[in-house]
């Protein structure tokens, strides 16, 4: 498989009470295409930063991020903006859906900036939500959705302009056991069906049941890097 | 296209939000409007009232007169040159004697500025013509202004005794019948003046058509005329003007105060949205929308609370303020009377294309500007740090 993301020497450091805070430290690691893996930790570990850096939301203090080969770390705020819509994904602990907005006009916000057409936000849009089986839901808001909706929701959002990858940031969080198992069916299935890089961070036992590699972090560095069978 | 797409959706689902603080705007700017329509409004008058009333066209000054020192008026008089004798005789000036004197109302002393006029005088729009009235035993005919009137208790048909000093030196006096109260918006014309026909001033004075000044009915006077000054209408006018001026200084603080409350409206809106909106705006900077379009999206709603604002004023000020311009408005019965200024009991308030549009570009400008100032801290904002609701 070909190699999508690459990390060399990464440092992210926060200065606290005049002292250097390391939170990640010399990580280096490497994503492949199609992986559905899972950065997994403790709290403070690292983890929502490291995703953070790989999704160009955040800078590193020190070290490169590649993406197939090319450095990506530290570019002009408008290149990243340009990277993550060409190339990413996002869900989030909290959904971060736009209140305001309907299902349907979340789901159709990341093509609206991508500048697609009506007719073919519409087919894009139609497939994300039968992939996460909200098709019934579309003109209602996000404050009329249970949790579980509205993950499905960010979901449909990440996957509906079709990135390279997925970075997930505790997605089961805030969710019940039943809706958590729902989501990850949803995601692997995706992953399986498009070859979509899912990336995820989390502590929870039933995301880590369903990664097929483990990196494991712990004070900002990596401990172990590991394939698995998936145990769901 | 896009970005205002947002920003329009934006601004509708706040609903009531968006509603309230366009109606501040809208208040801010009605009340910049009519304040600066009123100001207007009353110099125009004032302008109005001064021309018809006291200028004319202008005024031709005996070389001597100024009006704040009347120890001057005994010698700022002559009889006039040819060429403003041609143009009084045109009908193009009015002859104006003025001498001091006093007047005993009801048997009290008052000092008085005894001033002879033609009373067929076709300079000021004033009737003075009841000055032509012959009285029984030989009494004089004199005007005198309703608010001096009122503050002397006559009316009328009465009668007061007027004492004067002649060019010799001697004191005289003669009684005068009030043929006539002269009603007069501008008070120069009014407190303290009694008008006597020219001829008889003259003859109180022991001149022959002596003048301390002439009106004129334009500015095309003889360039120089030897010992006599001409006054153009701007130079009278100066002392109204400076007036207004230090009025509109005042004025504008007042406004803007009234502008800065309407704008806190908008930049707490705009920079409170900057926080409470920190993870919304993360949103957006994660699925890939560019700082710069962030920024315009924050601008753009700002600027739709200006336009909403605008559309809003118009609406319901617009008529209000049109009635107004026609009917114009009184305080209470206040007047120029109480304020020692040259206007009626009603203030009509002038709006123009000019004025409004300018009032109008202005409170925009300044929306845009409010508004775009806290979306430069969104612009400094890592979107990680937006999503955890910190600014960077």
């Amino acid at each position: 498989m070909k190699e999508l993301i690459r990390l060399k020497g990464l440092d992210k450091i926060y200065p606290v009470g005049g002292e250097d805070f390391f939170a990640l430290k010399n990580v280096a690691l490497s994503i492949n295409e199609g992986e559905f893996s899972g950065l997994v930790g403790p709290s403070g570990s690292g983890k929502t930063t490291l995703l953070n850096i790989i999704g160009a939301l955040d800078q590193p203090s020190n070290g490169d991020v590649f993406m197939y080969d090319k450095r990506v770390s530290r570019i002009k705020a408008t290149l990243a903006a340009q990277l993550r819509l060409h190339n990413f994904g996002f869900i989030f602990q909290t959904y971060n859906l736009l209140n305001v907005y309907s299902v349907y006009e979340n789901v159709e916000l990341p093509l609206t900036l991508l500048g697609w057409n009506e007719s073919r936000k519409k087919k894009a849009i139609q497939e994300a939500l039968e992939w996460v089986g909200l098709t019934d839901k579309i003109k209602s808001r996000p404050g009329k959705l249970s949790g579980g909706q509205c993950q499905r929701v960010a979901i449909a959002r990440a996957m509906v302009k079709r990135p390279k990858m997925v970075l997930a940031d505790e997605p089961t969080a805030n969710l019940d056991s039943e809706n958590s198992h729902n989501i990850l069916k949803t995601m692997e299935e995706i992953n399986r069906k498009t070859g979509t890089t899912f990336l995820f961070s989390t502590h929870d036992q039933k995301v880590i049941d369903y990664l097929s590699r483990i990196i494991s972090l712990k004070d900002g560095q990596v401990i172990e890097d590991r394939q698995q069978e998936p145990k769901r | 296209m896009m970005v205002f797409k947002l920003a329009l959706k934006n601004l509708l689902s706040a609903g009531l939000r968006t509603w309230l603080t366009a109606f501040i705007l809208s208040l801010t700017l009605a009340a910049m409007l009519f304040m600066q329509a009123l100001m207007a409004g009353m110099l125009d008058e004032m302008s109005t009232i001064r021309q018809n009333e006291e200028i004319a066209g202008g005024q031709i000054w005996h070389e001597k007169y100024d009006p704040f020192d009347p120890t001057v008026l005994e010698k700022a008089n002559a009889a006039l040159p040819n060429e403003i004798q041609s143009m009084v005789e045109k009908g193009d000036a009015c002859p104006l004697l003025m001498i001091s004197g006093a007047i005993y109302p009801k048997g009290r002393f008052k000092n008085a500025m005894l001033k002879g006029i033609n009373p067929n005088q076709e300079c000021l729009k004033l009737d003075f013509t009841s000055l032509n009235k012959i009285n029984g035993d030989d009494r004089l005919s004199v005007m005198i202004g309703k608010r001096y009137a009122d503050t002397l208790g006559m009316a009328k048909g009465d009668i007061l005794t007027i004492r004067w000093r002649t060019r010799a030196g001697a004191f005289d006096a003669v009684d005068a019948e009030i043929t006539s109260i002269l009603r007069t918006n501008a008070p120069v014309m009014d407190q303290g003046a009694v008008y006597l026909s020219h001829e008889v001033v003259n003859k109180m004075n022991g001149t022959l058509n002596h003048s301390t000044l002439v009106w004129v009915k334009t500015d095309r006077v003889p360039p120089h005329i030897e010992g006599w000054v001409f006054r153009d209408f701007m130079y009278l006018m100066k002392d109204t003007l400076d007036m207004v001026k230090s009025k509109q200084v005042g004025q504008s603080i007042f406004y803007g105060m009234l502008l800065f409350l309407g704008l806190i409206a908008v930049f707490d809106t705009q920079a409170l949205a900057v926080f409470r909106r920190k993870k919304e705006i993360g949103t957006f900077m994660a699925m890939g929308m560019s700082n710069a379009k962030v920024v315009y999206m924050f601008v753009i709603e700002g600027t739709m609370y200006g336009i909403i604002a605008t559309f809003l004023t118009l609406v319901w000020a617009g008529p209000l303020f049109w009635w107004l311009a026609e009917a114009g408005m009184s305080f209470g019965g206040a007047s120029g009377d109480d304020w020692g200024m040259a206007f009626g009991d009603r203030f009509f308030p002038v709006f123009t294309f000019g004025r409004v549009f300018g009032a109008i570009l202005f409170v925009n400008l300044m929306v845009i500007f409010v508004s775009f100032w806290p979306t430069k801290v969104i612009t400094r904002m890592l979107p990680a740090n937006a999503l955890r609701g910190r600014i960077s």
